[in-house]
Order: C-alpha cells, then structure tokens, then sequence
C-alpha cells in the first residue's frame, strides 16, 4: 500500500510502525463519598503534572530550542490558574463527582469557549488547555505516560496529531514520523526538521489500515509512505536511502570550505532565516552571510507591536552571531497573506496586490520608523545591510530612503552610535521594478531579487493555487529575462545582486544564474552545501556562453530541457 | 466591596497583551479583584478568566475589590482601562 502525504522534513526512513491512538482516556462520572478526597486527588494530579511539565520544558530547552520550549511555560500558567483550578474544585463540591469527570467538565467547557471565539490566538489557548487538562486527567487516573522506548528505537511513528508534549518527548527515540493532519509548517514539521528526523504529514485517515510493527518506508522528500512493501521495493528504498546519506555526508565534507566558481569568481552562498531560532542551521551549514532576514515574524510572534528595544536587542544579537558576515534585513513585510492578530487590517479582494510591505510602512510611518531606529542602532553591532521589500517605483524607494535618512537623524542628535557606511538596497519582485532596474541601481547598494514574488506577478500566477502549479515555474523564459536584465542593470550601476527566493536554491538553475553574472545566493539553510557544490564544479564564463539560446527559447519546458 | 463601571475603549478589547498587564497588575494586591460582563464574574488574577469573558471594544464591564487594598485595587483597575492598557 502506498499512501502520499506532504512532504515534511527531507530523508528516508524504514522501520516498525509504532501507533499512537489519540483517543482520550475515558471518563466515568462517579457519585463519590467524600468530597475532600476528591479535592485532593485534583490537588496531587495538579502537582504531579507540574513536575511533568517542568521536566519537558527542560527537556525541550536543551535538546530543541527555546522558541519550542515557551509553550510549556505557557502550560504551566494555565496548571496555575486560578479560576480553572476554583470551576473544577466548585464542580466537585457541587456535584459530588471524581475529580477527573470535574477536570474534563470544566476544561471543555473553556476549550469550547476559546475555540468558538474565532481567534487564532485564542484557539491556540484552547488547544493548550486540552493538553494540559489531558495530563492532569492521566495522573488523577495513574495512568503511566506513553513511552515510546519501551517499543524499542528506531521505530516510525503514527499518530492523527501530536502534541507538543508528545513531538518534544519522543524524538530523540524515533527515526520517523508521520500524522493524519498537518502541513509544512505543523508543530511537528518544524521539530522534525530541526532534529533532521525524515517526516511525512497530512495523510488523511491511514490509521485504521495500518497496525503496529507492520514494516513501513517513508520519504520526507516526496511525501510517500509505503506499508508493508515488496521486497523488491525495500531494496529499491534501501539503495535511495544510502545514496541520500552518502551525498549528505560528502556534502558535510564542504562546511568550511569557500564557494567559488572553476574560474575562480567568488561566490556569496548566504541564508535566509525568519527568527533568531534559525540561527543554529545558519551555523551549522555554514552559510556565508544572510541574504535575507524576514523581519515579519518577529511581529507575528508577538502580541503588540514590538519595540524599539525588543527589535534592536534582536537585530544586534543577529549580527553578532554572524562575526562580521553580511546579514541583510529585509523591512517588515506584512499585508497579503501574512497577519497580525493585533493589527487588523481590512480584507482585501486582492491582498497580493494590495495594501502590504513597503505600501503599509510607507503609510504607518510610526510603525516603520521605529524599525528603521532598531535596524541603525544594531548596525553598529555587525555588518547590516537594509532591505525594501515590495518597491515598485522610483518614488516608493525614495521615500523609505528619506525616512530612513530622518531616523539616522533622530540617532545623531541623540548621540546615538550607528554604522554610517551601512549599505541600502532593495527587492526586485515586482515586475516594474525589474523593467526600470536601470534607473533604480543607481540609488541603492544593491538589488536582492525575490523570486516567489517575480514568478508570481510576472506569469500572474497565484503560487499558493494547487490547480496552477504547473504554470508556476521560474524556467518560464519571460521570467528568467527578467531576471538576465535586472544583473546586467544593478551590474552597470556597479552594485552587487543577490537572490533570495527558493530559485535561488535550485541545483538545475545555479549553473544558469552564475552565467548571468548573480553575485550572492541566498536560501533555506539546509540547501547551502547543495548549491556550494554546484558553484565550486561550474565554470561561470563557460555557462555565460549558454545563455543567449536559453533565453531565446519559447516554453519553460524547452528551457528544462537544456540546463 | 468596591464597585466601578468602566467603558473599556481600546482598540482591540482584552485581549492577549491587557489580559496579561491586567493579571500582573491584579495579582500585586491582597484583596480580591473580579471583572464582571453580562452578569459573568472573571477572577483578574486569571488569565483563562479575564480572557474567557472576551471583552470588546465598546463593552461595559464592572470592576469589583475585596480586602483590605481594595479601595486601591480598584483605583489601580480603572487607571489601567483609562490608560488603555497601555496599548
């Protein structure tokens, strides 16, 4: 059997299935004698998961992060609370009830208010009290924790969702994980791939067709999971699985050594990184620089617009920990599909071609200028670059520059250190940008061309519509011009150009983007040491002589077709 | 037992950020401190409470104190809704 899920985190694993049922304890209402000793039961339970939590926020900090770890303080707060705490103490007075049947009252009572409360925010709170209120439940009851090292390691993990709780317990003792509901971006995506731990997620409803030990294969690459499979098709895995890591480990051989091209033109190979958490695979792949910082998470992981101090104290830590390299800041990039829960901007019919970026900051220059003092003041901390995001006219690029210019103002005479020198430039992912990038080289350090965007706005494909995704395609000839015309632009201005969406990080492309001239590439952590190898093996002169036919064919087929 | 009636007129209600200042206010005093909506009382040193109540902008709520800070407490609660929560 054959099931294709999302591909979750790269690698592949074979193995016994280890199946997690997340039916929930059941619960039975019981008239009970004497009302202390239930109090006291929920008091123990209470203190028990307290010990628990405490031992998994420790766990969490030191094995994954502390970003992943802030959810069991969050727990703790709500095991704390007192008015969960005096609802189920009153319910069992009350009733005359166990203490667990009280428990599981009380808490659906909460989760059905915060669910229905249509919040993101707020549901998040609903699934925390689910979770914690569970636990409490198991340790009234003595139920022991499920424990994945008493099946024996290296199994693969089946489950309808994880919790927190359950992803942080068990990775270290499973080689793979996979889960009915989810996507990219699930709790469980980002955990396994932070530990490197092959994940397929979103399968659907497979649980019931699968049974412990049965001997499973799945594919982080490619989102397939095979159950019990032919022999043949085991040795098929087997000979995937040893190439991966073979390559995987070649690869590790280039940490350390300098990405240059065969005819000896150097080559910036940076990261792209959303907060500081990602830090540790910026290091570890060891990027060179970072081409492109998304600042708008450190808005969408707060609950108010974060401060000057709280920004500057980010940046400056950014800086610090690359030593000197280059990390280049992009300017908040909310609006279109990104959100602030406490930020709420109208709907739009065309959030993509609305009120976003630059066009947003450019308005709230409250919000903006107090970005641009944070980024100024942690240049003097490190080699900063500032980015624009989403300019698409000479005049939006000239506005940000004068406020810019007012918050180095407002720094000087308040005697506040900055770094003078430090270089401004800009995105290119609008297509009018890329047309008059002649005339805008001429007033930045440097352009950074932003694919996912360009792809987008120049084919007028929506890249997130599953029905057009083969017509979303950056081998689209009229893309790649754009693209051909942008380097030899910023490159007649004397300014460096970079890239920094996904394309940047395609082994096929890097041989056709060296020939054009592109200076820096940057790109998810985890693709650096693939596109290092590419570099060091292309002679960039030799690739430029291929160019003229690339671009003069007709379909982004044809153009597959040669590199 | 003291008593007050306030408009509460930030932008986005109680929400994240006012209940957690609430909360971190509230629980510096001895006494006991409750918002009450549509006849529904909120413990202020909770934040499962005060976020449950899901106050809106517009909404009028009492605050109600208890203990021997009372008279304080509740000065410090209307303080902190005219402040806007210090949003």
């Amino acid at each position: 059997m054959i099931i294709k899920g999302i591909s979750a985190s790269p690698g592949i694993s074979m193995g016994k299935a280890i199946i997690k049922n997340s039916q929930a304890t059941q619960i039975i209402k019981m008239q009970i004698g004497s009302v202390d000793k239930e109090i006291d039961r929920l008091k123990q339970g209470i203190e028990k998961s307290r010990f628990e939590i405490e031992k998994i926020y420790e766990k969490t900090l030191q094995t994954i992060g502390e970003e992943e770890a802030q959810i069991f303080q969050a727990h703790l707060l709500i095991l704390e609370d007192v008015t969960l705490y005096d609802d189920m103490v009153g319910f069992i007075q009350r009733e005359a009830v166990n203490a667990d049947w009280a428990v599981q009252t009380i808490a659906k009572q909460y989760i059905t208010l915060f669910e229905n409360m249509a919040d993101e925010y707020m549901s998040a709170r609903a699934a925390d009290i689910k979770d914690v209120s569970q636990r409490i439940i198991r340790k009234i009851n003595q139920i022991e924790e499920w424990e994945v090292s008493e099946v024996g390691d290296a199994g693969i993990l089946f489950a309808e969702d994880l919790t927190p709780s359950d992803t942080a317990n068990m990775a270290s003792s499973i080689s793979g994980f996979v889960t009915e509901i989810g996507g990219k971006t699930s709790h469980t995506a980002i955990i396994a791939r932070t530990l490197e731990i092959p994940a397929v997620v979103g399968v659907g409803n497979m649980l019931p067709t699968i049974q412990s030990g049965d001997y499973v294969i799945i594919d982080g690459e490619t989102g397939i999971v095979v159950v019990n499979p032919a022999e043949e098709t085991i040795n098929i895995y087997k000979q995937k699985k040893q190439t991966y890591e073979e390559e995987k480990k070649a690869l590790t051989q280039l940490i350390g050594v300098p990405s240059v091209t065969l005819d000896g033109k150097k080559i910036e190979i940076s990261a792209n990184m959303g907060t500081v958490d990602d830090l540790a695979g910026v290091l570890k792949f060891d990027a060179e620089g970072i081409g492109l910082f998304r600042t708008e998470f450190i808005y969408m992981e707060s609950d108010h617009l974060p401060t000057e101090e709280e920004q500057y104290e980010t940046y400056k830590k950014v800086a610090e920990t690359m030593q000197g390299k280059p990390v280049v800041i992009r300017t908040l990039d909310i609006g279109g599909d990104k959100e602030l829960s406490y930020f709420k901007l109208p709907k739009e019919m065309n959030p993509f071609l609305g009120y976003r970026a630059i066009r947003l900051c450019l308005d709230q220059t409250e919000i903006f200028m107090t970005q641009l003092r944070a980024l100024l003041r942690a240049s003097a901390h490190g080699n900063i670059k500032i980015m624009f995001p989403m300019i698409s006219s000479v005049d939006e690029l000239r506005s940000a520059k004068v406020l810019l210019e007012e918050a180095r103002q407002s720094l000087i005479k308040e005697g506040v250190a900055y770094n003078p020198e430090m270089e401004v430039g800009m995105m290119i992912e609008v297509p009018s940008a890329a047309i008059i990038s002649d005339i805008l080289a001429k007033e930045v350090d440097f352009f950074s061309i932003g694919t996912n965007d360009l792809i987008q706005y120049t084919t007028a494909v929506d890249r997130m519509n599953e029905k057009l995704t083969q017509l979303y395609t950056p081998y689209h000839p009229a893309v790649l011009r754009l693209i051909k015309q942008v380097i030899d632009n910023g490159h007649r201005a004397d300014i460096w150009v970079g890239m920094c969406g996904e394309t940047a990080g395609d082994a096929k492309l890097i041989p056709v983007l060296l020939g054009m001239g592109l200076d820096e590439f940057s790109m998810s952590p985890s693709a650096i040491l693939k596109a290092r190898s590419v570099v060091n093996t292309t002679d960039s002169k030799l690739a430029a002589c291929t160019i003229g036919t690339l671009l003069n064919q007709g379909t982004a087929e044809a153009v597959m077709g040669l590199v | 037992m003291y008593t007050a009636e306030v408009i509460i007129d930030n932008e986005l209600g109680i929400h994240a950020r006012p209940a957690s200042v609430i909360v971190k206010k509230a629980s510096g005093f001895k006494s006991e401190l409750y918002m009450i909506k549509d006849g529904v009382r909120a413990n202020l040193k909770s934040i499962i409470g005060v976020l449950s109540l899901g106050v809106q902008s517009g909404d009028t709520v009492i605050f109600e104190t208890d203990g021997e800070d009372a008279q304080e407490a509740l000065s410090a609660m209307i303080q902190l809704a005219n402040s806007k929560f210090g949003e």
